[in-house]
């Protein structure tokens, strides 16, 4: 029977599963699901609220509060609130930890649009994870640990933690991290902006991301090696901290009260605070 | 950045010809600053630092300046001052001859990089140091020495906490009287360390061994060679060092145990337990600037050999000193 014959002896229900088989598209994998159907992450840990638009098949959304073991499909939009956290656990072992009144999509099982917060990503094997803003994009191949920082440009940082491999950008190029190094990612077109080495092991002290979780990452091992490297070629710290980047050619930089030169900015005591030198050796009544 | 434990001890012979004589055998000597390349554990630094950081998503984010070749150079000088109740680590009561001892050592010494090579990181360390060990009292002054150290070491850091090393160290001790030299030693050696935040303290447990090849004065053995190897040995380690921060002043008591085999002239047969056990109390005056406080009792059980085994030892050490050190 020729083609044409088997399509007028269909039904007109028929005749729609045939008009739509031919306009789906025809990616091998995703001929038995559709993309919004694929299981992306798990919820696991979290404090306070977690919500989510999850996507139906209809094309209809609905709003949903999370709970432990709750389900993101490709497709579904999240929220944190107000000194929320949660993570995520996706395939491969890998884990999304979302800070507070982040908001995002799940463009894919390795794939996340951010819009505001502040994510870590945590990938034990070898794997490719994209990551797009607003405006900009990147993504990461190889085994590793980073976290992403929306800033106000509309691009976003991302912090390397640790691991060996390879970040990605349309029109940057490649780029390559040493654990403890922080870079921009800015415009469309996608491309890295400046690249600073910073305190490791302050930012490990001061991260919710990684202190607020019953458990550290599995790569924490891994983590405290490039800790480890980067007290080994550390010359000295600035006084300092990197803030947010309102332009793509500005970085806030917040100075501090220069300490003792090694101090932390949560250690260093102000200037008026500071007993003299014995008082310090053998202690003594602090000035009111 | 790392202070050298010079512990350098003399001790009589014990051969009943000679009066006064050291046994450098009798020392545990370090050649290596003390926890060089010890990684700290962020465990305890993520638990201690939550509950007074300020606490972002992300966290602090400090800019720093970084070296542009991988090497890290480090020198420094440690001056000690102390009271050794038994100098010449003889056998019997725990005071004899008791004197005051100054040592005045001067140290420096380089990392060559730090290499990444999947879980663990490698660096290569040399250096070498120059003590001055003097008798200040008693009498003793004759037994004054210059202790000349060197070291090459592989050290590997695992993401699991663990570090392992393998190196080599010499030692050459020279009388200052006759500027002759008495003693030497080249000590290949392995190790394992593991620094783990506990109870608030930083616990680092180190094991070692080691061959020491030695060229000693000559003497006469019972059979009537003249050799200068009776001090050969090889050694087993264990030390344990608690490292608590109370204020400005940390606070370390450490235990070592290490049993040691002799094989050669006199010695063969001859093995020794030694047991340390000190308290150091280190107080920052400055970057790169400390005194320290601090006391160690030490004992020596020595059995075997084919003559009589007169090496067992009491002593105990206490005083101060002061660390200047500097890293670029």
């Amino acid at each position: 029977m020729k083609l044409g014959q088997r399509l007028a002896s269909l039904t007109p229900q028929g005749i729609a599963a045939f008009c739509l088989l031919c306009f789906v598209p025809t990616v091998s994998h995703l001929q038995a699901d559709p993309p919004r159907k694929i299981k992306a992450y798990d919820l696991g840990h979290y404090v306070g609220k977690i919500e989510a638009l999850l996507q139906q098949d209809d094309g209809n959304a609905t709003f949903a509060i999370l709970d432990e073991n709750s389900t993101l499909r490709v497709g579904d939009a999240f929220f944190t609130g107000t000194l929320s956290l949660a993570e995520f656990h996706g395939a491969d072992s890998l884990s999304v930890r979302l800070g507070a009144e982040v908001a995002g999509e799940i463009q894919g099982p390795r794939a996340l649009l951010l819009s505001a917060g502040t994510i870590l990503v945590c990938l034990p094997d070898e794997t490719r994870f994209a990551v797009r803003s607003t405006v900009a994009s990147a993504s990461y191949e190889g085994k590793g640990t980073f976290i992403v920082e929306c800033t106000g440009n509309g691009g976003f940082k991302i912090i390397h933690l640790e691991g060996k491999g390879t970040y990605f950008t349309q029109k940057g190029g490649t780029l390559k991290l040493k654990g403890g190094q922080l870079a921009f990612v800015i415009r469309d077109p996608s491309e890295f902006g400046d690249v600073y080495d910073i305190d490791l092991l302050l930012l490990i002290r001061t991260s919710r991301l990684l202190n607020a979780f019953p458990e550290l990452p599995p790569t924490i091992g891994r983590i405290s090696l490039s800790f480890y490297t980067q007290e080994l070629l550390m010359k000295g710290k600035y006084n300092a901290l990197i803030g947010d980047a309102p332009t793509d050619k500005n970085v806030q930089l917040w100075a501090f009260e220069k300490g003792d030169g090694d101090g932390d900015p949560i250690d260093s005591p102000k200037k008026e605070d500071k007993p003299g030198f014995f008082r310090r050796l053998f202690g003594g009544k602090k000035k009111k | 950045m790392k202070r050298i434990l010079a512990l350098l001890a003399a001790v009589g012979f014990a051969s009943p010809l000679s009066a006064q004589q050291r046994d450098p055998s009798a020392t545990e000597r370090v050649a290596t600053p003390e926890n060089l390349g010890a990684a700290t554990t962020t465990e305890g630094e993520t638990g201690a630092g939550a509950a007074a950081a300020p606490g972002s998503d992300a966290g602090a984010q400090r800019p720093l300046r970084m070296k542009k070749t991988g090497t890290s150079t480090y020198f420094g000088y440690v001056s000690k001052y102390f009271y050794r109740s038994n100098p010449l680590m003889a056998d019997g009561d725990l005071t004899q001859q008791a004197t005051a001892m100054w040592t005045n050592t001067f140290f420096a010494g380089m990392g060559l990089g730090a290499h990444d090579v999947g879980d663990a990181v490698i660096t290569p360390y040399a250096g070498a140091s120059w003590t001055v060990n003097d008798f200040i009292e008693g009498g003793l002054d004759s037994l004054n020495y210059n202790t000349t150290g060197a070291y090459a070491m592989l050290l590997a850091q695992y993401a699991n906490g663990w570090s392992s090393r393998i190196g080599v160290n010499y030692f050459s001790d020279v009388e200052t009287e006759n500027d002759t030299q008495s003693y030497a030693e080249f000590n290949p050696n392995i190790g394992l360390m593991k620094a783990q935040s506990f109870a608030g303290c930083l616990a680092v447990l180190d094991f070692s061994a080691g061959l020491h090849r030695t060229d000693a004065d000559s003497i006469v053995t019972a059979t009537g060679s003249s050799i200068t190897d009776d001090l050969d040995n090889w050694d087993v380690a264990a030390k344990l060092a608690l490292h608590k921060q109370i204020g400005r002043v940390k606070v370390t008591p450490a235990y070592r145990l290490s049993y040691k085999s002799y094989s050669n002239g006199d010695n063969d047969g001859r093995s020794d337990v030694n047991h340390d056990l000190g308290l150091d109390f280190d107080v920052r005056l400055g970057k790169g600037v400390s005194i320290t406080l601090g006391a160690k009792y030490s004992t020596r059980d020595s059995s075997g050999g084919t003559v009589e085994n007169t090496y067992d030892f009491e002593n105990f050490d206490a005083g101060g000193g002061l660390t200047i050190n500097a890293r670029f």
